[in-house]
């Protein structure tokens, strides 16, 4: 998560790069098609470690009820081999990151954790 | 009194870092000679009140209490959740953070609940004084209240210590006397036995209206008390003016609570008793001794006239006390052991109450010493009455000093102690029954008033 982080906020420093990368990134966006069964990009993220299944736990109940309808929304989708009608589409300014505040939190109380135990004091 | 090092004065956060922390200022302190130990100290820094008395001990302790106790809560088991709430992560650092950082410094953080006051404590070595009251100001001010924090870390421990607690008989039955006395504001349960209708948004709101000057103060022990004042200015210094949390004013009632429970038998007796502060009546304190029950000489029940009542009943146990609050008190002698013998024991008790009227001077006079040798000890131990000594500032500005207070155990009389003895049993008694109800008997089968 970190990783990707940096990344990003590498390229939105730099207008010139971020204008360049924009298009083709929404395209790429576009072109996964997971908007087209109604799920954000954070539904996405694996949920098999630790973490996530922490912040999972940690979402507020309102956010883990809705993330729990697009998922169970897409699944009917895929087995009936549709897409959603275009009006339900998520649109680009919806796509925004819920889940990765809480991993972001998680991790970092997991990397003080560590500063903790690796502690020598002089 | 000793130099503060400049290193801590603002960054006291990352103390530990630096190689250790305690060396030659510390042993300095020590040579310094204490300005009267037992005298308290009363300011206010810019706007907080600090009371503090410096013994010139090598541990200081700083206790920040809150006017927040079960009776000011909105609504039932507030006060619980915020006093769990402590230490938890701030603005400024996180819990984890908070935890690590003090054991490497050595300190003990407490917190504690009372129907009064809410106290977050800590005990540290005497020159640790200003990363406390950084870190104590830090939490009283910038402590963020997170949703999964309440749920992963505060509810299991409050839970926790419901269970624990409500499955002590005494414990109940002392609940039950409080119920039965005061019925509302301090009849209410201290503990967050239902946990009903608040999450984080209400708790923060609660510590919004009670984490204010005029609701908490500042209280020291070991500590020298300008630099105390000089770093609640620094540290304290988020704190709103505010206005003090008001209370139901106490009615005492009287009656009787009974309640099942496997787990054992317990019994209180609860009266009118003396509140605390200025206010403070010594003749119960006094009459509390005389009664007495828990022996000073190990391997003998004592010579206090519960102490002769208990050596007949085998398993039983009984003991006096006053509990103090701010306007009111409730003076109490708890009775323990197996239901069979209690039935035997408790009419007793009452009569041991009754004979307070043929007590003589000598015993009289070694229920002043007792009282007097308890109350110096815990006016020398750093953390022990530090609860008390907020509660009397927060209430009314003042802290009697320890030599006033032995002056009025001093000069109370057989008359005044008579007198308070006969006033409490003709007034309606509050008693809590907690047990096996087939067996243990009503307040008027053991010859009491409610």
């Amino acid at each position: 998560m970190a990783a990707v982080k940096q990344i990003t906020n590498y390229i939105i420093a730099r207008p010139k790069l971020f204008n360049f990368i924009k298009p083709i990134a929404d395209r790429y966006c576009d072109l996964a098609g997971y908007r087209k069964v109604g799920l954000l990009y954070e539904d996405l993220l694996r949920e098999e470690s630790h973490t996530v299944q922490l912040a999972l736990k940690r979402l507020p109940p309102r956010i883990a009820y809705d993330r729990a309808f697009r998922i169970r929304r897409a699944l009917q989708c895929s087995v009936t081999h549709t897409l959603l009608p275009k009006e339900e589409w998520i649109k680009a300014e919806e796509d925004v990151p819920y889940l990765s505040p809480y991993i972001e939190e998680i991790e970092k109380e997991e990397a003080e954790r560590k500063m903790f135990d690796a502690l020598t004091r002089k | 009194m000793f130099p503060v090092r400049n290193a801590v004065a603002r960054g006291a956060s990352r103390q530990w870092l630096r190689p250790s922390s305690l060396s030659l200022q510390q042993s300095r302190a020590f040579a310094s000679p204490a300005p009267a130990p037992f005298t308290y100290e009363v300011s206010e820094a810019a706007g907080t009140k600090t009371v503090s008395k410096d013994t010139g001990s090598p541990t200081s302790s700083l206790a920040v209490v809150i006017k927040a106790g079960s009776r000011y809560q909105p609504l039932p088991g507030l006060s619980h959740a915020l006093e769990h709430f402590a230490f938890k992560s701030t603005t400024k650092r996180s819990s984890l953070f908070i935890t690590r950082e003090v054991e490497l410094m050595g300190g003990v953080l407490e917190t504690s609940l009372s129907r009064e006051n809410i106290v977050y404590k800590a005990r540290f070595l005497r020159g640790d004084l200003p990363y406390f009251t950084e870190l104590l100001g830090d939490v009283i001010t910038k402590t963020k209240f997170i949703p999964y924090e309440y749920s992963e870390r505060v509810i299991p421990t409050m839970e926790n210590e419901v269970n624990v607690s409500y499955s002590d008989p005494s414990y109940v039955a002392l609940e039950a006397a409080h119920a039965s006395a005061y019925h509302h504001g301090l009849g209410l349960d201290k503990l967050s036995v239902v946990r009903k209708n608040f999450g984080v948004e209400e708790i923060s709101a609660f510590a919004r209206t009670a984490f204010n000057q005029s609701n908490l103060a500042v209280v020291g022990s070991g500590v020298p008390h300008a630099e105390l004042n000089k770093y609640t200015a620094d540290f304290f210094a988020g704190l709103p003016a505010g206005e003090a949390l008001k209370a139901h004013a106490p009615t005492y009632y009287g009656g009787e609570s009974r309640a099942w429970s496997k787990a054992g038998n317990s019994v209180v007796i609860a009266f009118p008793g003396s509140a605390g502060g200025p206010a403070f009546k010594a003749e119960l304190t006094i009459l509390s001794y005389i009664l007495g029950g828990q022996s000073t000489i190990k391997w003998s029940s004592g010579n206090s006239l519960l102490g002769k009542v208990v050596e007949k009943h085998s398993g039983v146990t009984a003991v006096s006390k006053n509990i103090t609050y701010s306007d009111t008190g409730l003076f109490y002698i708890a009775v323990d052991g197996p239901a069979a013998s209690l039935v035997k024991a408790l009419p007793d008790v009452v009569n041991a109450v009754k004979s307070v009227s043929n007590i003589t001077a000598d015993d009289l006079k070694r229920a002043i010493q007792n009282a007097k040798f308890d109350f110096y000890t815990a006016a020398e131990e750093n953390a022990l009455s530090l609860e008390s000594i907020g509660q009397s500032i927060i209430a009314t500005g003042k802290i009697p000093q320890v030599q006033e207070s032995i002056k009025a155990l001093d000069s109370v009389t057989l008359e005044s102690v008579k007198k308070a003895a006969s006033t409490i049993l003709a007034g309606k008694a509050a008693v809590g029954t907690v047990g096996d109800l087939h067996i243990l008997p009503y307040a008027s089968d053991i010859g009491l008033n409610v």
